[in-house]
């Protein structure tokens, strides 16, 4: 099949599988170059550190090369699969240099963020976002991350984080929260 | 918090998603690139080795069982069936056998038969060679077989006479024995 592919890039990525299987480099770049980027800045926000996020990227990619024979399209999309790959990746690479990463659910208490971000011009807010989002507990980075950031369905984000939807939901809710609580505290700082 | 602020921060996050030029280092895409060649390569040089190793294997399961095994019957049985070209069967051709028959004239005469063997304690070095006449009887303790209708006639013979006077050896003269 992969010889009848004329443009990869306006392949989607389910159809490009046999063709990378196969060894079809153009169909691999195509992937990596759509995906490559949302895989980085999952990792990146997760563990904070731009070498670890390359290592992911590179060993998620990895997995697709030898993996792609094996990948049933019908089971969920190769989005998702890469983000649960890059998941377990992140977490065994932060174990290898002795970081605990915690994708567990935590007790915290909720900040009352009320008008906040009324009181904020759009650029300062992006600002005080990027300062913020590492500070917040892994567990609901995450999903803020794949749900907000990457725009996957929560379907999707339940696959990949090996928990119910109902679950994803609460910690996008509390996630969220927390994020908006700490930019006031930020504001009430700058104020 | 109200949805309204849940909404605005999931637009902000979209938004700072969008402009962050975020991505992998390009060493990254390169050393995919080359994991991806060194695999396809390792895949191709493959081939060849599986090619020979099936061959052999071929080869091995094809090879005419030895006789000894069970009966043709069962292998057929127990084997799956192989059935190859005609064109495939090699015939060595037979070594030609040649039956050369000499005329009756050049055939050999018969060897000497020795005679009281217990006597050969010293060997001969010399001796003579007496033609005689001996009666057909006499073939009969040598072990050729004799007519019972001619048992008193008489073969000519060669007798080996050693130097001491004992006779060591009879050659039935093949012209007289019938």
């Amino acid at each position: 099949m992969w010889n009848r592919i004329s443009d990869p890039a306006a392949v989607i990525d389910e159809d490009l599988l046999e063709s990378i299987a196969n060894g079809n480099e153009a169909a691999f770049l195509a992937v990596y170059r759509r995906r490559q980027a949302s895989i980085y800045r999952y990792a990146l926000h997760l563990c904070g550190m731009t070498d670890v996020a390359a290592d992911v990227v590179q060993e998620t990619f990895l997995a697709l090369l030898k993996g792609a024979a094996k990948l049933n399209a019908d089971r969920g999309t190769v989005l998702a699969w890469l983000f649960a790959v890059a998941r377990k990746q992140t977490l065994r690479q932060m174990a290898a240099r002795r970081r605990h990463l915690s994708l567990e659910d935590e007790a915290c208490e909720l900040p009352e963020p009320a008008g906040v971000l009324d009181e904020l011009e759009q650029a300062q807010l992006l600002e005080r976002l990027r300062e913020v989002i590492p500070t917040l507990p892994p567990v609901y980075r995450e999903v803020l991350v794949l749900c907000d950031m990457q725009g996957l369905p929560y379907e999707d984000v339940a696959a990949i984080t090996g928990c119910p939807i109902g679950t994803v939901r609460s910690r996008l809710h509390r996630g969220r929260a927390l994020l908006a609580g700490k930019m006031r505290t930020m504001v009430g700082f700058a104020s | 918090m109200t949805q309204d602020e849940h909404r605005r921060i999931s637009v902000l996050l979209e938004k700072m998603a969008d402009e962050d030029a975020l991505s992998a280092p390009p060493a990254v895409e390169a050393a995919l690139l080359a994991e991806m060649r060194r695999r396809r390569y390792r895949r191709i040089a493959l081939w060849p080795l599986l090619a020979a190793a099936a061959a052999m294997a071929a080869v091995v399961w094809l090879r005419p069982a030895p006789p000894a095994e069970a009966p043709a019957a069962e292998r057929a049985v127990a084997s799956p069936m192989v059935e190859l070209p005609v064109a495939a069967e090699i015939v060595l051709p037979k070594p030609a056998r040649r039956r050369v028959t000499l005329p009756a004239k050049a055939r050999p005469e018969p060897g000497f038969v020795p005679v009281g063997v217990w006597q050969w304690v010293e060997p001969m070095e010399r001796g003579t060679i007496l033609r005689v006449r001996l009666p057909r009887s006499a073939m009969a303790e040598f072990g050729v077989a004799v007519n019972a209708d001619r048992w008193n006639e008489t073969v000519p013979a060669d007798v080996m006479v050693a130097e001491d006077g004992s006779v060591r050896a009879v050659r039935f003269v093949s012209s007289g024995v019938q």
